[in-house]
């Protein structure tokens, strides 16, 4: 303004001439929103009852989103909690779940986002508390939280238990939670999750400990250690005749380097198992199968469950084995007098492995273990599981 | 009834009346007043044909008794002829027309003034009139289409930005080409004098004319005189002007979705921001060239009190110029003050003194430095796509190729050129013996520049992340001592004059440049230690002389034949001892036909002259110190570790030619003056021959000598043209006048010889051509489906572009290149049309050039797909596709083989131009209604400037000097008006 006043013949002189120097109205016509490099979020981290993030950039702030069930569940509008260059982060309901189709409005024109946003079937559980401690088949457990509903499940599961094998309890609504008990089947490091229809929810882990000699896992245990929560099982008897070799003597350089400590002949016998179908890969022949792999492909089946993790005990295995076997044989146990093979390799500096540890069956009280030649000894092969 | 008996005796009476008109003797009275309005004092007035007559009084008024049918003849020294007709008029009011051919008219050359009529050298003059013409800019912009054989361009319109002037053609490939310019007898620039100041331009163009210059006179000379206050005419004038511009020539581009969409077409790996995305779905685009553009405007305020009497007289000027620019925030800004006094102490002692005072600030202007990041390069370049802020108000970063948001440039840069320049002069001059006159003039000037510059951050990639601030001052002082004697003798039939004279000039020059980072944007560079890091600092200063001795002696016998023979002698600092100076002799006869018995009483002939010169000038822009061997001291290339610690080193980083010499141009000039029809048609035409030799060359050296290369003279370049000027008046009424100037210019340049027998240097300069020839290769166009096999030869495919294998060999190199035209214009002109109806006047300028070809180096990013920003509108709608074939624009197919034209002619484009430079509409108030306010005069205008172009060049400017970053053109309306006291 102050121009005008400074310069009144140039305005003069400017209003005259304006007709030409009028710049060309920009005409805006808005089209739908463009959001390009759009990742949506893991099922994982896509919760309900979460802020949920999705990637993708030119999101604005007044953008209305709307999430289509794909699978028949209730369409919903989330509250957008945050825009910026590069997501949008969207507050997810509680009760949303399954696949959704995400579309964005912003001036009634929508775009329809590339991909499908996932959102976990998860219930929601608010301040939930488990119980610290051990406990046993059978106890009562309480979880203190919010979110709890009748009809809930609760799902024992471990990676001892035979694949796809649950136990379920159900949960009685509590002032603070739920309660529920441990059923008796099971043992060991448990994840229990809760279970409502589709949804479901991880409620954290529970110790539960067991004695030697209960039967359980398709076997009898005898040894445990962790206060019962960790242990040894034994299976209901020998497997193949009285007499078996271990198998070929192989050079060194096919050796395992196995243990004969507790708690190692999983990993022993797996170990064996490799390194034997590398040999045979390698243009060596062998008709028969060895003790390891004899226990590896072992299967058991107990009302319904099969185990199939059996495993060739390692040498201190064997030996807490023979420390009880008078109980395993009173709990029906097939284990006659006899020596056994174990996981264990014997020395094989000389280049050829060809002697494994054994433990003499035939003692009722002295521990005698040695090695024995894995192909001029014929004796007893006993597997083992573990939890 | 009785209406109609009273309009019936009216009519009698007026029929009566009538008829006694016809034979009786009435007075006829008005006054005579030039095209100015300005009253003419003296003017004969004469019935033709008798002797009856009467002269103008001092308003310029006059009374005669004449009867109907005569015929009044006005008759005035240097005014054209002009006869009226006496019909039925009472009063007849005469405009008289300045005879531009005027023979008695005193022009200014080299260290003297001679009349127009004795002038044997190639001289032209150029009055105030002819400089109103422009109203915006410099004077050396006004001089545009004035004057032939003068080729101005207005290469820049940047607020202050001078106009480049090039006489006769380029002379010189390393040493400048720029003209030498001498206000009141002072070398200097035509930024710094008001153009109202101005008595006239002289511009010697031939070697007769220039070679009082010698070793500064190759490329012409241009002499500025001011005004002198004249004796017993006291007279204050103000003017005032101003007016607004608007940009010229926008460039059509690609909007926002059109920019998309095309990037989704090509196969460019584009990321694009969550903004950009944001603005398109808005439906809205960017326009960078309206954001970082505006209306400019300009003011112009001049006040001159013009005062004397016989002993004294004195002119006072003062001049207020302020632009703003059509690119936000720049401007120019200027005060001119000048002060010219003249007395006469005695019979034989004249005394006087020049003094000029002139202040500018240039601000804000990014277009020279850098072009690939100025403002308007920035401007068009940038997607239309990215907002100028974004969502949180900042200004929007993520351009491509790391440029600067255009807006953040234009808003944050500060950059402001302050000058300051003083000149003074004072001379005295003695005639003790009679015709014998002795004259010193004695002058001395001081200029001091200052650059501030501060780069905020926020102008975003680019530009320092801290902020950078510079500040950089020099000075330049300079003085000068002129001495002469002149002794003028007469004789029955001759007239001889012989002017002899010495004189010395120095000058030195000092800079200092400090700069920082890490500075904020309060502090900027007034307080430089604030910063977290320095330098590199800079200073310099160097230092020359030139003595000189010149003589010229002019000789005319009977009116008829005339010579001039001059000579001048340089002595240079610039030049090794022993080849100091330099010998610049010309000579120049001219036989003035006219004064010929056999034409003497022509009735339509009145002047013819042909003229004839030849003669030797000098460069001597080469430089100081170039002969010399010069040495580096310290610095990342000549320091050295002496025991575990840095030492300072020093080498000879040039090696020393003190054969050094001047660059010589020997020219050859003939010329015919013609006035025709009492100078009713008059001009010039005008051949020259100019050889420019021992051309100053940066020759490449063995790098066994352990330097690149050394400054040597060597080839041969020559100008050849030819110049055409007409002025004639077409119509002479008593109120209605209507002149035409006409000129127009043809000049050939070509290499003659380059160095070690070379035809070519780096194929850029050719022995047979134009210093600025195109060596490229041919464009053909777009290869077509149809052509798929034929295009893989060249690993092409259909939508690529078609490149000439002049060669045939199936391979497309350096060898298929050829000659495709020069860069400067081959022929250039201008016309001026003036038309005068009573007190109105209306002038028309055109200008125009041809013969030449201007790579439109903006066509290489806007009409081929271009990864780095923004697009022609034109390439959107017409690139090739197999549906859609075009045979200009190329598909847009990353990495297809000369896409953008570069290497090719496909960015040439002609330059031929006529642009209509100035209409201007003037009235004169009529001297009756001013009288009474003691105005002696007053005229209002209204002009347009760069009203049209005609023109093939697509750029923001047929004249501007750098197509890829311009300050755009502008046409301008402006306003004014003129009142005198």
């Amino acid at each position: 303004m102050s121009k005008i006043i400074e310069r009144p013949l140039l305005f003069l002189l400017a209003a005259c001439t304006l007709f030409s120097c009028q710049k060309e109205e920009q005409v805006t016509v808005p089209i739908a929103p463009i959001i390009k490099y759009v990742v949506m979020p893991n099922e994982s981290e896509a919760i309900p009852g979460t802020d949920v993030t999705i990637a993708g950039v030119g999101f604005a702030s007044g953008d209305s989103i709307i999430c289509t069930s794909l699978e028949g569940e209730p369409s919903f509008s989330p509250e957008v909690v945050k825009v910026t260059d590069y997501a949008v982060i969207l507050s997810v309901p509680k009760d949303a779940g399954g696949s959704y189709q995400v579309s964005v409005t912003r001036a009634n024109l929508t775009t329809v986002l590339d991909g499908t946003l996932k959102i976990a079937y998860v219930i929601y559980i608010k301040d939930l508390k488990m119980p610290t401690g051990i406990l046993k088949p059978g106890e009562t457990v309480s979880v203190t939280g919010e979110g709890f509903e009748n009809e809930d499940l609760v799902k024992f599961g471990s990676s001892s238990y035979p694949s796809g094998c649950a136990f379920t309890s159900n949960a009685l609504l509590t002032d603070d939670g739920i309660s529920f008990n441990v059923p008796q089947q099971c043992y060991g490091v448990n994840t229990l999750t809760l279970v409502r229809g589709k949804k479901i929810c991880s409620l954290g882990e529970l110790d539960i400990a067991v004695d030697v000699g209960d039967e359980l896992g398709g076997g009898i245990v005898y040894y445990t250690s962790d206060d019962g929560v960790h242990g040894l099982i034994s299976a209901m008897g020998h497997i193949g005749s009285n007499t078996e070799y271990y198998g070929p003597s192989i050079p060194s350089s096919y050796a395992s380097g196995t243990s004969a400590d507790i708690y190692t002949g999983k990993t022993n016998t797996a170990s064996l198992v490799s390194k034997f179908a590398s040999y045979i890969q390698d243009g060596n022949t062998y008709s028969g199968t060895t003790a390891a792999g004899k226990c590896d492909q072992y299967t058991f089946t107990v009302d319904t469950l099969s185990y199939d993790d059996w495993f060739l005990p390692s040498q201190d295995e064997l030996i807490e084995m023979f420390k009880v076997k008078d109980m395993l044989r009173n709990k029906g146990v097939d284990l006659p007098a006899n020596n056994y093979w174990t996981s264990t390799e014997y020395d094989y500096s000389a280049g050829w492995v060809w002697a494994h540890y054994y433990v003499n069956f035939y003692e009722s009280t002295n521990i005698v273990s040695d090695g024995a030649s894995v192909d001029g000894w014929t004796i007893g092969i006993m597997p083992i599981r573990q939890f | 009834m009785g209406d109609y008996n009273m309009k019936k005796i009216l009519l009698l009476i007026a029929a009566l009346f009538s008829v006694s008109l016809l034979f009786a003797q009435s007075s006829i009275k008005g006054t005579v007043t030039d095209a100015k309005h300005e009253p003419l004092v003296g003017v004969s007035v004469v019935i033709k044909g008798t002797s009856v007559g009467t002269s103008t009084d001092i308003n310029g008024s006059y009374q005669i008794k004449a009867k109907n049918g005569d015929v009044l003849v006005f008759q005035f020294l240097g005014m054209v002829d002009k006869e009226v007709q006496i019909q039925q008029q009472g009063n007849i009011n005469v405009v008289m027309l300045e005879n531009v051919n005027n023979l008695d008219d005193v022009v200014v050359i080299g260290y003297g003034e001679a009349k127009k009529s004795d002038l044997t050298g190639a001289v032209a003059t150029v009055k105030p009139e002819g400089l109103k013409n422009s109203k915006i800019g410099m004077v050396s912009g006004a001089l545009q289409g004035m004057v032939s054989g003068v080729q101005v361009t207005q290469g820049n319109m940047k607020p202050g930005a001078d106009a480049s002037i090039v006489i006769r053609g380029a002379g010189s490939i390393n040493a400048g080409t720029s003209p030498l310019y001498i206000i009141d007898g002072v070398p200097g620039s035509l930024q710094d004098v008001s153009q109202v100041d101005i008595q006239s331009i002289e511009i010697l163009k031939d070697a007769s004319s220039a070679s009082i210059y010698g070793s500064r006179g190759s490329n012409g000379v241009v002499l500025i005189t001011t005004k002198r206050g004249e004796a017993g005419k006291n007279k204050v004038t103000f003017n005032v002007q101003a007016g607004i511009q608007q940009m010229m020539n926008k460039q059509d581009l690609m909007n926002a979705q059109q920019y998309y969409d095309l990037v989704q077409k090509s196969a460019q790996d584009y990321t694009w921001t969550a903004e950009e995305l944001r603005l398109l779905s808005r439906g809205e685009s960017t326009d960078w060239q309206d954001a970082v553009t505006q209306l400019g405007d300009f003011q112009n305020y001049n006040l001159s009190v013009s005062s004397g009497n016989s002993g004294i007289t004195n002119y006072f000027g003062v001049d207020y110029y302020d632009q703003d620019g059509i690119v936000k925030n720049s401007s120019f800004d200027r005060i001119t003050i000048r002060d010219n006094v003249d007395s006469k102490i005695n019979d034989w002692v004249k005394t006087g003194m020049r003094f000029n005072v002139v202040e500018s600030k240039l601000r804000n202007i990014n277009e020279e430095s850098d072009s690939g990041y100025g403002t308007m390069f920035s401007a068009i370049s940038a997607q239309p796509t990215a907002p100028i802020y974004d969502s949180d108000g900042n200004y929007f970063d993520g351009f491509l190729n790391t440029k600067a948001n255009p807006v953040a440039i234009v808003d944050l840069l500060d950059k402001t050129i302050s000058r300051t320049k003083m000149v003074a002069s004072f001379y005295f001059e003695l005639e003790p013996i009679k015709n014998l006159v002795f004259k010193t003039e004695n002058s001395g000037e001081l200029v001091f520049n200052r650059d501030n510059e501060y780069e905020d951050p926020r102008m975003g990639q680019h530009y320092s992340q801290d902020g950078h601030a510079l500040t950089s001052n020099d000075k330049n002082r300079f003085w000068q001592s002129e001495n002469t004697l002149t002794y003028n003798l007469k004789g029955d039939s001759y007239k001889l004059s012989i002017m002899g004279g010495f004189s010395a000039s120095k000058n030195e020059y000092q800079s200092t440049t400090a700069q920082v980072k890490g500075i904020s944007s309060v502090l900027r560079y007034n307080n430089l230690n604030a910063a977290s890091s320095f330098g590199p600092d800079y200073s310099y200063a160097s230092a020359s002389t030139l003595a000189s001795t010149y003589l010229r002696a002019t000789y005319d016998y009977s009116d008829r034949y005339l010579a001039t023979l001059t000579f001048r002698a340089d002595g240079s600092s610039r030049f090794a001892p022993g080849h100091r100076w330099g010998f610049f002799p010309s000579m120049a006869f001219a036989w003035r036909i006219s004064e010929e018995d056999f034409l003497k009483n022509s009735s339509w002939v009145s002047n013819l002259k042909l003229r004839m010169s030849l003669g030797r000038l000098g460069n001597q822009n080469i430089g100081d110190y170039a002969y010399e061997a010069l040495v580096s001291e310290g610095g990342y290339y000549n320091n050295y570790v002496f025991n575990g610690n840095q030492a300072t080193g020093a080498v000879y980083s040039t090696i020393s030619n003190t054969n050094l010499t001047w660059e010589k141009a020997n020219q050859l000039d003939l010329g015919l003056d013609f006035g025709l029809f009492k100078n009713r048609v008059s001009g010039t035409i005008e051949g020259y021959y100019k050889r420019t030799t021992d051309l100053l060359w940066e020759v490449p050296l063995p790098y066994e000598s352990g330097y690149l290369n050394s400054y040597t003279n060597i080839g041969k370049l020559d100008n050849a043209g030819i110049e055409f000027t007409l002025n004639t008046i077409n119509l002479n009424k008593a109120d209605f006048q209507w002149t035409t100037s006409f000129n127009f210019t043809y000049n050939h340049n070509e290499i003659k010889e380059l160095y070690d027998g070379k035809q070519d240097v780096d194929k850029t300069l050719f022995v047979g051509h134009s210093l600025y020839e195109y060596y490229t290769l041919i464009s053909d166009g777009i290869w077509q489906s149809n052509e798929a096999s034929e295009a893989s030869i060249y690993n092409c495919q259909p939508g690529d572009r078609k490149v000439v294998d002049r060669t045939n060999d199936n391979v497309i190199n350096g060898d298929d290149r050829t000659f495709r035209g020069q860069s400067v214009p081959t022929w250039y002109g201008g016309i001026t049309n003036a038309f005068y109806l009573k007190n109105f006047d209306l002038k028309v300028l055109a200008t125009y050039a041809g013969g030449y070809k201007i790579n439109n180096s903006l066509l290489r990013y806007l009409n081929s797909y271009n990864t780095w920003g923004n697009m022609s509108e034109a390439y959107y709608d017409n690139y090739w596709t197999e549906d859609r074939p075009s045979n200009v624009y190329p598909a847009p197919r990353i990495g297809s083989p000369y896409s953008n034209g570069d290497g090719t002619d496909a960015n040439l484009q002609d330059g031929k131009y006529l642009r209509i430079k100035n209409v201007e509409l003037g009235y004169s108030v009529p001297n009756r209604l001013l009288n009474a306010i003691h105005i002696s005069g007053a005229r209002v205008f209204v002009s347009i400037q760069n009203l049209y172009t005609l023109t093939a060049f697509t750029g923001f400017d047929v004249e501007s000097s750098d197509d890829t970053n311009p300050y755009p053109g502008a046409r301008s309306y402006i306003g004014g008006f003129s009142i005198n006291f």
